[in-house]
């Protein structure tokens, strides 16, 4: 039987009505099966589950990556829809990948301003947008790797790059696809501090698909997804 | 604009990325080389077409008004000829211009006109019209169009008949100058009067070269040299003769002389008290006849091969000059003190020479001009005071000041380029100049050559061979126009002389009319309908037939032909741009596959399907791009150095690869603005169009499945 997990109380940063997803792989395999939830501010949300169930799928719904065959998606209360799904996930999320996903042609600095540079923010030197860009930099330790190629980066530093760069926007919400799992245990540390970090703030969430269980327990809430479906993390044994 | 900088970064040269630097560096070299060639042939078939329009109109007009049938079965065409005030004859266009009388017929006088005859043509006053004045005053009407003037024109047919007197270029031991040869040239040809005010014409205009200098100096002087059994000569009184001279001298001033073909005789005074000069002996009858002096020493086996080749023998020696003495240094044989007192300076030898203004007064033959000059020989300086005998002109300055006049060839009263005002020179003692088609000159006519322009006159009795005395005063190039070849200029007395001396029934269309003049051959649609306009308000239409340039009978299917080839070559040149531009898609299509994540990752990031699609459409337009800049370097190089390139190309094959008489002198080597725009607009709008195709591709990849394919 499926239950869902609903917000106590509006307003939510994020909140998904009956989402649900299937493949055809050639025949009709349900993923997701009218999942609803919600996310509110200073909330932290780690999802947990075997490998395939859908986790990261769930995450790009969520991350308005990918569409869903039914369903609704409101992102702070603004309906999630093809005209305005771009600049929404422009402007109020950030990604953080397990792969880091940085352009390799590109410095530390420019990857961290590429999302400013999207959404056509001016960020030549002595813009705001660069500033901000340094002090995130500063903030993840890696202001004098500024103009390095991130492909001079180690794995922590590319992933600490990842996260100066999914808050470059000042986004509300950070969707973070197994965020250590290409880290040593001290560097996925830092990861998760700063993680954490971010989604203590008002008006700042944090959803984190992990296999980490560790992780997941310093989140403020937790949700396994199982057959397509959402369950609290304390059920499973 | 961060689509233009992932763009841009793509398109850099990666060590990593291999494959689609090479084939994007192969797209733009390809495109490149499209580019330059399309603007290369363009640029001189656009020239080509340009110079051809130039000249074709040089010897016509953008427009031609020419009368109709109906204007020679007209009341005012036709009254002239019973008209006592018309002198009982027709009149030319320009006649008709001039007349004070419309309507010359005076019923008192005059015979009655037949009764088939039409009426004329009447104002609502009741005046006759009068037809050639109301075209000019249509054409005087018309606003706005820079450099317009009607100018008639008359055309009619003659013979040229042209002697040809040359030097020869033979050794000769008898003639220490070499004799003469003489030939004619006899043409039936064109005749038309020359425009003096016509700018293009004097575009055509060809230079004056030493050639034709050489050659009227050289009749001028032998006409008083030989005067035995010559018919048809000019000679010339003293006083004639060196008014003449000085006349000649006044327009040029010699820069350089040098020895005629077959050698100077070095004056003994100027041989120097010791040198050793290597020379060629002239052997006859195993005595040495004559000793021909290289300028350089490294001249002589060149010198000696030439002489063997004219059938002398010749034996290299050293000539030893000691105190006016000169001693032979002959191969085996013992020093010959011989009266070698003459030496010869091999034909074409050059050096400087001032001509002395004071040796004019007194001189009564060409050859006692006087000269200072400076002869560098082996090593020697000879210097000193020179006759003309065995020299021609090497370089000279044409004046070119209007103060001078130049009796003796064409030239400019005005240097501004939109009214040259051409003088076709009238000669006192020779005759009427004329100016000859450049086919005259490939066939060896020379500017100072005189002949006459013969026709038939219709005498009471009998057709009598009339003639007119003229010399060439220059030649003008006609491009490739069907008659360019036989068509002679002359001044208007002359033409209207021949062409009225012709059966007056002669009223083909082309024989007499209006050329219209204005200086945007463009415009000349336009005109011609503002004028058709205007004559049928007068209700003179039908009496005009008016044609632009490309309508004329003798220039209607080349102007075709150029138009159908310039079609062709763009269908040709859009088809290259295609296939250069289709290198484009592949190099993008694999630049998409090689970049899917980061497409995915850029869409992570907010970035739109439609700034994806734009970096890659932007990556095709800067491949376009830097291919055209490429091309248009490599054009305006190629331009740049087109002379040296075509003879380069010729030296190569061993052959002209570029006839000049199809393609004048040198080919056009002005960048196209018309070949430039469209290639640019072309290759712009065809590789942003082939970027299209990759960037469809590119915006329709779903960014999750890009993501979660790539993660470890």
């Amino acid at each position: 039987m499926s239950r869902s997990v609903s917000p106590k109380s509006p307003p939510a940063l994020l909140k998904a009505e009956d989402i649900s997803k299937a493949f055809y792989y050639p025949n009709l395999v349900p993923i997701l099966k009218g999942i609803s939830l919600h996310i509110e501010g200073g909330e932290s949300l780690a999802i947990v589950g075997r490998s395939g169930e859908g986790k990261s799928t769930l995450l790009h719904i969520l991350g308005t990556l990918e569409e869903p065959c039914k369903g609704l998606l409101f992102i702070e209360g603004e309906e999630v829809n093809p005209s305005n799904r771009d600049r929404l996930r422009n402007r109020k999320i950030g990604f953080i990948f397990q792969s880091f996903h940085l352009l390799e042609d590109h410095t530390a600095l420019e990857n961290v301003l590429m999302p400013a540079r999207i959404a056509r923010c001016p960020v030549g030197k002595g813009s705001a947008a660069e500033e901000r860009a340094h002090v995130l930099l500063e903030k993840v330790g890696l202001a004098d790797r500024a103009r390095f190629h991130t492909k001079l980066l180690s794995g922590g530093e590319k992933q600490r790059v990842a996260l100066a760069r999914a808050m470059c926007n000042d986004p509300c919400l950070i969707f973070a696809d197994e965020p250590s799992g290409n880290l040593d245990s001290q560097t996925a540390q830092i990861i998760h501090d700063m993680l954490l970090n971010f989604a203590s703030h008002p008006g700042k969430a944090l959803l984190l698909v992990t296999h980490n269980g560790e992780l997941a327990h310093l989140c403020s809430r937790r949700c396994e997804l199982r057959h397509g479906m959402l369950y609290p993390f304390s059920r499973v044994s | 604009m961060f689509e233009l900088s992932i763009a841009s970064k793509y398109l850099i040269p990666r060590r990593r990325q291999l494959s689609v630097s090479i084939i994007s560096l192969v797209s733009v070299l390809v495109i490149a080389l499209v580019v330059w060639l399309i603007l290369v042939f363009f640029s001189i078939t656009h020239g080509l077409e340009k110079s051809w329009v130039q000249k074709l109109t040089a010897l016509t007009a953008p427009i031609r008004i020419t009368p109709t049938e109906a204007y020679y079965h007209s009341y005012y065409y036709l009254i002239d000829a019973i008209s006592e005030a018309s002198g009982y004859s027709h009149k030319t266009i320009r006649e008709k211009q001039e007349s004070k009388e419309t309507d010359p017929y005076n019923p008192e006088i005059d015979q009655e006109p037949p009764t088939d005859w039409p009426s004329p043509d009447r104002h609502p006053d009741g005046s006759v019209k009068d037809l050639v004045k109301l075209v000019y005053a249509s054409l005087n009407a018309i606003p706005n169009l820079p450099g317009l003037h009607g100018h008639d024109f008359e055309l009619t047919a003659t013979h040229i008949k042209l002697r040809l007197v040359r030097r020869s270029r033979l050794l000769h031991l008898n003639h220490v100058y070499g004799g003469t040869t003489e030939s004619e040239v006899s043409y039936p040809a064109y005749l038309g009067n020359l425009d003096p005010d016509h700018p293009s014409l004097a575009k055509t205009l060809l230079p004056l070269d030493n050639r034709d200098m050489n050659n009227m100096l050289d009749l001028m002087g032998r006409a008083n040299q030989i005067r035995e059994n010559e018919q048809n000569r000019i000679f010339f009184e003293p006083a004639i003769f060196q008014s003449r001279l000085k006349h000649f001298f006044e327009c040029i001033t010699i820069k350089r002389l040098q020895a005629v073909a077959t050698g100077w005789t070095i004056p003994r005074h100027l041989l120097p008290s010791k040198a050793e000069w290597d020379v060629c002996a002239v052997i006859k009858n195993e005595q040495v006849v004559k000793l021909l002096v290289p300028q350089e020493a490294r001249q002589r086996p060149s010198l000696q091969q030439s002489l063997e080749e004219q059938g002398w023998t010749v034996s290299s020696c050293q000539a030893k000059i000691d105190g006016g003495e000169v001693s032979l240094l002959l191969p085996k044989q013992e020093t010959q003190t011989a009266s070698f007192s003459m030496l010869t300076l091999a034909g074409g030898s050059s050096f400087t020479g001032h001509m002395k203004a004071s040796s004019l007064d007194q001189a009564r033959y060409i050859d006692d001009v006087r000269f200072e000059a400076e002869i560098p020989i082996q090593g020697s300086l000879l210097k000193g005071t020179i006759s003309y005998r065995g020299l021609e002109i090497a370089s000279a300055e044409i004046h070119s000041s209007p103060t001078h006049r130049f009796p003796f060839w064409i030239h400019r009263l005005n240097y501004s380029d939109d009214t040259p005002t051409l003088e076709l020179p009238k000669d006192p003692e020779i005759g009427e100049g004329i100016l000859l088609p450049k086919s005259f000159r490939d066939v060896g006519v020379m500017v100072g050559d005189r002949g006459f322009l013969s026709y038939l006159s219709l005498t009471p009795s009998l057709l009598q061979e009339q003639q007119v005395a003229v010399y060439v005063a220059g030649f003008y190039d006609p491009g490739i126009i069907p008659i360019g070849g036989k068509f002679i200029l002359a001044n208007r007395q002359v033409t209207s002389l021949i062409r009225s001396s012709h059966q007056q029934n002669d009223n083909t269309p082309l024989t007499n009319g209006i050329n219209v003049r204005f200086n945007r051959l463009e415009q000349a649609d336009a005109v011609k309908a503002q004028l058709t306009q205007a004559l049928k308000e007068k209700g003179i239409s039908h009496y005009w037939n008016i044609e632009t340039y490309h309508e004329y009978e003798f220039t209607k299917e080349m102007m075709r032909e150029l138009q159908n080839q310039k079609h062709l070559f763009m269908l040709v040149a859009i088809v290259m741009i295609i296939v250069a531009c289709s290198n484009i898609i592949s190099m993008l299509i694999i630049l998409v596959n090689d970049k899917k994540t980061q497409i995915g990752i850029l869409r992570s990031m907010g970035a739109s399907s439609q700034s994806i699609a734009l970096i890659f459409a932007l990556s095709g337009g800067i491949i376009g791009c830097l291919g055209s800049v490429g091309g248009i370097v490599m054009a305006l190089l190629t331009l740049h150095n087109l002379n040296a390139l075509v003879s380069f190309l010729s030296r190569l094959q061993g052959h002209e690869i570029f006839s000049a008489h199809l393609y004048g002198e040198v080919l056009p080597h002005e960048l196209s603005v018309e070949a430039l725009s469209f290639v640019l607009l072309a290759t712009a709008s065809l590789s942003l169009l082939a970027g299209l195709v990759p960037a469809i591709k590119a915006c329709l990849l779903r960014p999750s499945q890009i993501l979660r394919s790539s993660e470890v």
